[in-house]
């Protein structure tokens, strides 16, 4: 962490001096990529150099600064020269960088909001985020969450289907979601809009030696659980168990 | 000038919001990115080209 911020100073300082903005953003990217790294309780294995997330972070960071910059740039510029004389840097810093820059903001909306923490964010969600992550809770959510069943955006990974389509159906309830929160159209308690389909617990669980040898899934239930005539939930509920919310 | 200074601000506005969902997604800083930001660099990026062809048309270019 320290090295980071060494970095960070030092391209800053750079960038400050002169107008070497690509080597600002060489620069940049890896104090920034580390700066994006949480800390974590586990240590790293030796030689980590974080994540492509992380440092797909980094560089849009640094590219949104340096596209700040070249605005600046064009910005002063014009005090001095005519519209076609500053073209070039104009065209880079109203054209070519924003769109970048958004091709890097997409991807990290568009992931941070596959989150837990991004799930909590609306008050409406909070109860179900604690239960989850309360280690004495015994619901199905809050079994997956603490044994690390989903090593990651467990509230996402189990609402989604599997596939481009479902990560674009996913998205689109997202945005219903924030409709219904912001104009306040939701009654406690909350329920799930449609049935729970088996397919997405059939996903992981549906070819693991666990399911497959388990009594309590005989090979007659079967084509049940797939039809979604018998739920999972029947035997292994409650998914949630939050406290009742208020608005 | 004054044009092409417009779109220079409104394509830092927008950029200061790309970077703020960089540095911290939350939901409102993704709305404001999906319903502000896309927005404004459009926007500074149709005046700057309506800037370019005037100042072309006064040159003769076209």
């Amino acid at each position: 962490m320290v090295q980071a911020y060494v970095v960070l100073i030092g391209s800053l300082i750079l960038a400050a001096r002169a107008w070497r903005w690509i080597v600002a953003v060489i620069l940049l990217t890896p104090s920034l990529a580390w700066a994006a790294d949480p800390p974590r309780a586990i240590p790293k294995p030796e030689g980590w150099i974080g994540t492509t997330e992380q440092w797909t972070t980094g560089l849009g960071i640094a590219l949104a600064l340096l596209n700040l910059a070249v605005l600046l740039v064009a910005w002063r510029s014009l005090k001095r020269a005519e519209t076609t004389r500053i073209m070039g840097t104009l065209l880079i810093g109203l054209v070519v960088l924003p769109v970048v820059v958004l091709f890097f903001g997409y991807n990290q909306g568009m992931s941070g909001m596959e989150t837990v923490r991004a799930c909590g964010d609306c008050h409406a969600m909070t109860s179900h985020v604690q239960d989850l992550r309360d280690p004495s809770s015994e619901s199905l959510a809050a079994t997956h969450y603490k044994n690390r069943f989903i090593r990651e955006d467990q509230c996402y990974t189990c609402h989604s289907d599997y596939g481009m389509l479902g990560t674009v159906s996913a998205k689109m309830n997202g945005i219903r979601h924030v409709v219904r929160y912001v104009t306040g159209t939701y009654t406690f308690p909350l329920k799930i809009a449609q049935p729970y389909p088996n397919l997405r617990c059939l996903e992981c669980h549906g070819e693991s030696q666990k399911f497959l040898k388990s009594e309590g899934h005989p090979p007659d239930l079967r084509p049940q659980l797939i039809s979604g005539e018998v739920s999972c939930l029947t035997c292994h509920g409650p998914a949630h168990t939050p406290k009742e919310a208020k608005r | 000038m004054k044009t092409v200074r417009t779109a220079i601000v409104l394509a830092a506005v927008g950029i200061v919001l790309c970077l703020w969902l960089l540095v911290r997604v939350s939901w409102y800083n993704f709305v404001a990115f999906m319903l502000l930001a896309q927005p404004l660099l459009l926007l500074a990026v149709l005046i700057f080209l309506g800037a370019v062809a005037r100042d072309l048309k006064k040159r003769g270019v076209f």
